[in-house]
């Protein structure tokens, strides 16, 4: 298992993970749909198949809040 | 790591394709993406004049962002841009605030017009003066959704400045969310008049009286999805406001959420919707020519602009 961070929405979300996890399968266990949030690590865009590793700290920007 | 096909590193994933796209190729695939909407549809024309609606979100910046770059060089169509203030507080005037200073950055005539202006107040007092005449009322008898309030105003307003102001079009930041989303609405409250006027370019040759009195709106964005907007917005480092407004909810926000709950699970359903839409639409206009072309066309009586009825939404809602 693998310790990671996603911030989201002003939370700081710890989790432990299987190693080769994607950020697409973080997100659905934690019940965000990855069509709402554009996903960054160290201020940089990535792709959401990205395989997580022991560490990462992962930033999922929310992108529906328009009005 | 993910690479583009250049063997760049990937910054985005766009499942619908199956394919990763390095920054570059991103950016190049939403300028492409655009021009080939623009093209298809033939959005612009030479001697056109476009009036650009810039709330300062990431959709509208975008458009103006891209379209600026395509205009530029074009001597045969002018342009400027207009925000509307709401008057919903800190949230708009940042927003405005951003839209400024986009327009300033590209060299962009821009142009503020509030509620107050037109109706005395903006949407602060309105919805505080609804709340007070609900009262007592059940649900479905009054309308409290803040969203009514707020389109009808905001859509009155931009047609008639945008009218008065001469221009020939008003290009706005829709993208792929908010078009299938106003399909989807459409369908379930069987406005089949609202979407007759749907589409790439909002078509009012049906209602030949009132023609002249809309000015029509393009949506160069229809084919981007919002998260895309979203990252173009971001890679480009384009002045945006993330701010939620106070007043969203209703219809539109739980569609929302179906619709991206089933893009997550197929890829591209979005687009399918669309699709499908677009070759329903001569159908639709067509159902629509026989069963309401004879429904009498008018001017409300209160304010001069266009309606179907006697008072127009935003004289009904707003006086």
């Amino acid at each position: 298992m693998i310790n990671v961070t996603l911030f989201y929405r002003n939370e700081k979300i710890k989790s432990k993970v299987s190693e080769g996890t994607t950020i697409e399968e973080l997100l659905k266990k934690l019940k965000i749909n990855r069509e709402t949030v554009l996903i960054f690590k160290n201020k940089e865009p990535i792709p959401d198949t990205y395989k997580l590793k022991d560490g990462d700290k992962i930033e999922a920007m929310l992108i529906t809040t328009r009005g | 790591m993910q690479k583009c096909h250049c063997g760049k590193k990937a910054i985005f994933y766009r499942r619908y394709e199956g394919r990763y796209l390095c920054k570059n190729h991103f950016v190049q695939s939403i300028e492409s993406k655009v021009r080939k909407t623009i093209a298809k549809y033939r959005m612009l024309k030479s001697g056109d004049r476009i009036a650009f609606g810039i709330s300062g979100g990431k959709d509208s910046t975008t458009v103006l962002y891209i379209l600026n770059k395509i205009l530029k060089p074009r001597r045969d169509i002018e342009y400027f841009a207009f925000s509307i203030d709401e008057g919903t507080g800190e949230y708009r005037k940042k927003s405005i605030g951003m839209a400024k200073k986009t327009c300033k950055e590209l060299g962009v005539e821009h142009h503020v017009f509030s509620f107050k202006q037109f109706f005395g107040k903006g949407m602060k007092e309105k919805m505080e003066e609804v709340k007070k005449q609900s009262k007592g009322k059940q649900t479905g008898q009054y309308v409290t959704e803040p969203c009514t309030y707020c389109s009808v105003a905001r859509r009155y307003i931009i047609n008639k400045v945008t009218r008065e102001m001469k221009a020939t079009k008003i290009c706005l930041g829709h993208n792929l969310d908010d078009e299938v989303q106003s399909i989807l609405m459409n369908y379930i409250r069987g406005d089949l008049m609202r979407a007759s006027r749907a589409g790439p370019i909002t078509d009012y040759s049906l209602e030949k009286e009132k023609g002249e009195l809309f000015v029509p709106r393009i949506k160069p964005l229809r084919e981007i999805p919002e998260r895309e907007t979203a990252l173009y917005a971001y890679v480009k480092k384009l002045n945006v406001c993330y701010d939620k407004c106070p007043y969203v909810g209703g219809m539109r926000f739980f569609i929302r959420d179906f619709l991206n709950d089933l893009e997550e699970r197929c890829p591209g359903v979005k687009f399918s919707i669309l699709r499908t839409f677009d070759r329903m639409l001569p159908a639709i206009r067509e159902i629509v020519e026989k069963e309401e072309g004879s429904e009498r066309l008018s001017v409300c009586k209160k304010c001069g602009e266009p309606t179907s009825g006697e008072i127009c939404k935003a004289c009904e809602l707003w006086e």
